[in-house]
């Protein structure tokens, strides 16, 4: 009776621990199974993403933006200006964990004009791999690229109006302000003798801190009226800090205004620059020229729109000043 | 219990190997011996059910979190891609509980040629309404939405895209399981 108890218990303790120690090695294993598929999944989407960045500078503009990109080269996909752009400076990991490269090379075609690994080289495709990479593992996605747009005829935009003169980089504007309610600034111009369907205007701007609020532009027919159209808002910290740029805002739909009237382009920011305390932050420098009388003679900048919140505020008008825009309308 | 019959010395060979002859003080030892065996034994498997459980529990929280933040990206990126365009009146940008309306061409109401479609999270869950039809989550209860980030991307003049950072997290405290992805798509529906 008694050595049997002793010895049992050993056995059994035995046997118990040796299953209790299976389960938990299957759960265990489970748990690591998991996390690297989730590991992957994010990997794999990182990847897909760049796939998507090189379509879309791709779509924007083949020779100004695929051609000069070196073979071999190691580029990494970021937005700036609310656009993608290939550029060679790291921007550091996703999630603490994953660094994303893309790299493009020469495609060949063959005698039968299929991809081949010698032959002619074809200067409108190019092979695209995407690489991320974490903790010495990584996935890879192999595309290739080609600049089937250029057989295409799009709708077009052209410039119709534009201030490109523009050089001074101060704050003159006080945009967005530090929750201070200095207000916006505005830049007239006057339409030329046809009625435009304006798309897209262009502002040379700057940030002159790390992030400051995000903004976007309104064209207004007064410069306290209502927006006749608003156009994508600009993530503030994706503008360039040096040297200034031509940051895009876009109208979709198109704005139709009428032909020789004057108009108003108005930078806002969310929150909003022209409320006391509403958490905009600053700042960001609008290129501008001051000459007498003034440097584009169909309109002149403005700032101070709105201050205080005060929506009936027209701020003060710059005479002799003008900040570098462009205006594109559909061809 | 204890046999003390000497004429039985025989079948107690095998109790006289293991034991002194003299057992005075046997039965008390025996007990805390079996007592603190049981006591090491039942606290050992205990914890180790404890811990295999808590493995269990954390890699089925993992897999929620996983299956949900997969199933949302690949629904998200899918309308994207149809849709037209963004519809800004209604959207809720560069904002972590943001807002997306679509204009798309699919399952459109009776008589009309496009639908908008609102997709946009409270801060827990994932929602999505289509024109003429009910709200449904998306993401279940056992998940919650850290992070329903939009962004717009606008490349040229017809070409736009959507750049989304999803973050799930698991509802169930302690156990932590959390994802973030990223997914931009362009909209296609115009292209």
């Amino acid at each position: 009776m008694h050595a049997f108890g002793l010895i049992e218990i050993i056995i059994a303790t035995a046997i118990v621990s040796a299953t209790l120690a299976g389960f938990l090695q299957v759960s265990i294993l489970s748990v690591r199974l998991l996390r690297a598929e989730q590991y992957n999944l994010e990997a794999v989407l990182l990847a897909q993403e760049g796939m998507e960045a090189v379509r879309s500078v791709r779509d924007e503009s083949w020779t100004n933006n695929i051609v000069p990109l070196v073979y071999g080269t190691i580029y990494y996909p970021v937005i700036v200006n609310s656009k993608w752009t290939m550029s060679t400076s790291n921007p550091g990991l996703f999630n603490n964990r994953y660094t994303r490269q893309i790299v493009f090379s020469q495609v060949f075609r063959n005698g039968t004009d299929d991809i081949a690994s010698s032959g002619t080289p074809d200067d409108g495709t190019r092979k695209i791999t995407v690489t991320v990479s974490w903790e010495g593992k990584n996935i890879q996605l192999v595309m290739y690229l080609t600049n089937f747009q250029g057989q295409l005829a799009g709708t077009t935009e052209s410039k119709i109006i534009s201030y490109e003169g523009a050089g001074t980089d101060n704050n003159l504007i006080s945009f967005p302000s530090n929750n201070i309610g200095n207000g916006d600034p505005a830049q007239s111009f006057t339409t030329l003798a046809a009625a435009p369907k304006v798309t897209r205007v262009d502002a040379l701007i700057r940030r002159t801190t790390p992030s400051p609020s995000n903004i976007y532009a309104e064209i207004r027919a007064t410069p306290t009226g209502a927006a006749l159209s608003t156009s994508n808002l600009i993530t503030g910290s994706s503008i360039a800090a040096s040297p200034a740029t031509w940051v895009e805002f876009r109208f979709a739909p198109e704005i139709s205004l009428s032909a020789s009237t004057l108009y108003y382009i108005v930078l806002r920011s969310i929150p909003s620059s022209t409320n006391v305390a509403s958490g905009s932050a600053g700042s960001i420098n609008w290129i501008y020229l001051q000459t007498p009388p003034s440097p584009y003679s169909g309109g002149a900048a403005r700032r101070y729109i709105g201050r205080l919140s005060n929506p009936l505020d027209a701020g003060q008008q710059l005479d002799q000043y003008d900040f570098g825009f462009k205006v594109y309308a559909l061809q | 219990m204890h046999c003390n019959n000497m004429q039985n010395n025989k079948r107690q060979t095998i109790f006289a190997f293991r034991f002194s002859r003299k057992r005075h003080g046997f039965s008390l030892i025996e007990i805390i011996v079996y007592v603190g065996l049981l006591g090491t034994i039942s606290i050992f498997i205990t914890n180790s059910l404890i811990q295999i459980i808590s493995t269990y529990q954390h890699a089925r929280v993992q897999r929620e979190v996983l299956s949900n933040a997969r199933l949302i990206i690949e629904t998200i990126t899918k309308k994207i891609s149809y849709s037209q365009e963004i519809y800004a009146p209604t959207s809720r940008l560069n904002d972590d509980n943001g807002q997306l309306s679509l204009i798309t061409p699919l399952d459109v109401p009776p008589q009309h040629t496009t639908a908008y479609l609102d997709i946009w999270t409270n801060g827990n869950r994932l929602l999505i309404r289509q024109e003429g039809q009910e709200t449904t989550t998306l993401s279940s209860a056992t998940v919650q939405i850290t992070q329903f980030r939009i962004t717009r991307i606008s490349q040229r003049l017809g070409r736009e895209a959507i750049q989304i950072t999803l973050g799930v997290s698991s509802n169930a405290q302690p156990l932590i399981a959390s994802t973030t992805l990223y997914a931009t798509t362009a909209l296609r529906g115009n292209y």
